[in-house]
């Protein structure tokens, strides 16, 4: 039986981006500093992993496959604070975990903000920072083999809270940092096609409509004051439970190279 | 030595344990679903309720439909009955858009056409009305007969680009009006009918409404969305009359729900098979393939099509023509343009 089949386009509406970045700024605003000598950094780096994606719409069947990306960074930390804007890029290639050829191709970007303070004292070798930060994730997915309706998306912005954990090892110049850190969401707006088209609509909520942990495990050794290279696994898990439920789980060793000014 | 060696162990381990997790071809993040039969057949159940378009339209009892069949099903059945039970199942919302395909069996509703008179003989066809010298336009076999040009296509998913359609329309030049036999023709790509029609039209037009889900509700419906159509060149404004029969369905039903409503155009036949809502699929837990409808295509005039489109004039072919090689509907269709 041959069947009609019509084309569908999604495109990407960048205006959704502006509340975060609005967000973002005002956040930046209002963090108050105290007289110690700021620290400018930025950084980049490569991404290489796995990534995993359920999208109920299509299926309850996970679509898994290596993925590849990259991360840019700029932050600016004080005496006990810390600011930071991230934007990161993952394409990924999955496959339907039993059923070969069955594929999908993801584009996924992420922009977020991060302000950290200090809790414990920075002359110890262990410290505990605490803040808060918001962020967008876009996904933009194209199945193959599907009748119709082989386009899929979301856009998430979010408002979390972060904890940083991190011991120091210092060896003369050169430094040794083990770090983790977590970002956990508490507001989230998602947009996604609405059960059966593309259009997109609009919810909001909290823990219960997005639920999300981005983990960072990252070792950074410094060189000569300026310089820094580090090695890291990233962890990210997104899930929100609506008509068009999707779970993905991001897994990526993550190598960067970071100058501190 | 021993210092530095210690100092890289995390390194390393991150680095291994990194390495590990991106190199497996399962996630173990997120749980794989039941696919017992129990499961799928819940699943089937789900996805149909939540997504199928014509609940309402055909007035079908879905939760009866569950509590009937649900019972036979059990873990210990075999993949082969529990395919039968739930094609069983999807036969009764009666359309041919909703199928169940595995690795052992495809099941489609085809009671749209099965149970009545094709009113069609390709045969006959090729042997009395496409006879030398036969054109083909691409897709589009041509031939003309008694001053009046015939064009049959055999399936819009057979890719007809714009130098076929010039050329069909060039071969009208100096003929008396059009046949388009659209029989047995099960649809197809809906850009392939929007690429003919447009030669029809001198101002923009709308091809037909779509309505699309919204929500889980059996009535969850969007407002209904219109498709536009530009013309393109010379509109043909010359007497056409397109041949329909229950075999005419999907993107040929669409073509036929729009073709009726230009005023030059006359529908001749039986009525098509219906199929006025878009195809979707979705990958059941164990591999197994659901097609249900997603959404309502409505005619121009806003009315669903979903039962098919009705000709202007009921044209049959009996048996005895049928077996002389005539075709009443062809014949009548030629002696109509003659009479405009």
């Amino acid at each position: 039986m041959r069947i009609k089949t019509r084309q569908t386009q999604i495109y990407l509406n960048l205006c959704r981006l502006l509340p975060t970045a609005l967000f973002i700024s005002l956040t930046l605003g209002v963090v108050a500093q105290k007289s110690t000598k700021p620290q400018f950094y930025a950084s980049a780096g490569f991404l290489a992993g796995n990534v995993s994606t359920r999208d109920g719409y299509f299926s309850a069947i996970p679509f898994t496959g290596p993925a590849y990306g990259a991360v840019a960074t700029v932050g600016m930390s004080q005496r006990r604070s810390s600011h930071e804007i991230s934007f990161r890029f993952i394409s990924s290639h999955t496959e339907a975990e039993t059923m070969e050829g069955q594929t999908m191709d993801q584009f996924y970007f992420k922009g977020s903000y991060t302000f950290l303070y200090l809790v414990t004292d920075p002359a110890k070798s262990f410290k505990f920072s605490a803040g808060a930060g918001a962020d967008f994730q876009d996904a933009n997915r194209a199945y193959n083999k599907f009748i119709n309706n082989h386009l899929s998306y979301e856009f998430i912005a979010s408002a979390n809270i972060a904890a940083l954990v991190s011991y120091d090892i210092q060896k003369g110049p050169n430094k040794l940092i083990i770090s983790d850190q977590v970002h956990i969401p508490f507001l989230s707006a998602l947009k996604q096609p609405l059960l059966g088209g593309t259009d997109g609509q609009w919810q909001t909520g909290s823990w219960a409509l997005v639920q999300y942990v981005s983990n960072e495990l990252k070792i950074e050794k410094g060189f000569g004051g300026h310089h820094q290279v580090g090695l890291g696994y990233l962890l990210n898990y997104y899930a929100f439970q609506t008509d068009r439920e999707v779970t993905e789980v991001q897994q990526l060793i993550e190598v960067k190279y970071a100058y501190h000014f | 030595m021993q210092r530095s060696v210690k100092n890289t162990m995390p390194l390393v381990f991150v680095l291994l344990v990194g390495i590990g997790i991106s190199a497996c071809k399962k996630n173990v993040f997120i749980a794989h679903p039941s696919s017992n039969p129990e499961a799928i057949f819940n699943e089937v159940w789900n996805v149909m309720d939540q997504r199928y378009s014509f609940f309402v339209l055909k007035n079908v009892d879905w939760k009866a439909q569950y509590d009937s069949f649900h019972q036979v099903v059990n873990d210990q059945m075999s993949e082969e009955d529990l395919f039968k039970t739930i094609s069983e199942m999807l036969k009764t919302v009666h359309d041919g858009h909703v199928s169940l395909i595995s690795g052992f069996d495809t099941s489609v509703y085809t009671g749209f056409y099965i149970p009545y008179s094709r009113n069609f003989n390709l045969i006959n066809v090729y042997d009395f009305y496409l006879t030398k010298p036969i054109k083909h336009y691409g897709p589009i076999a041509f031939n003309i007969i008694d001053s009046v040009g015939y064009a049959y296509y055999h399936s819009f998913n057979d890719m007809l680009n714009e130098s076929d359609v010039d050329s069909l329309v060039n071969a009208l030049q100096g003929l008396k009006g059009l046949v388009l036999d659209v029989r047995a023709n099960f649809g197809g790509n809906s850009e392939n009918v929007d690429r003919l029609c447009r030669r029809f039209i001198d101002q923009e037009l709308v091809v037909y409404y779509e309505k699309s889900k919204t929500g889980t509700g059996h009535n969850d419906f969007s407002e209904p969305h219109p498709h536009h159509l530009k013309p393109q060149g010379m509109a043909y404004k010359m007497p056409i009359v397109v041949l329909t029969n229950r075999t005419c369905y999907s993107a040929c039903n669409d073509f036929a729900a729009f073709m009726s409503t230009l005023p030059n155009v006359t529908i001749l036949g039986d009525q098509t098979g219906g199929g006025g809502g878009l195809p979707f699929e979705y990958i059941l837990a164990n591999g197994w393939r659901l097609g249900y409808t997603g959404s309502i295509t409505l005619s121009p005039s806003l009315e669903p099509i979903e039962q098919g489109v009705y000709p202007d004039n009921f044209v049959y072919i009996d048996p005895i023509d049928e077996i002389q090689g005539i075709d009443p509907i062809i014949d009548s269709a030629v002696h109509l343009i003659h009479r405009l």
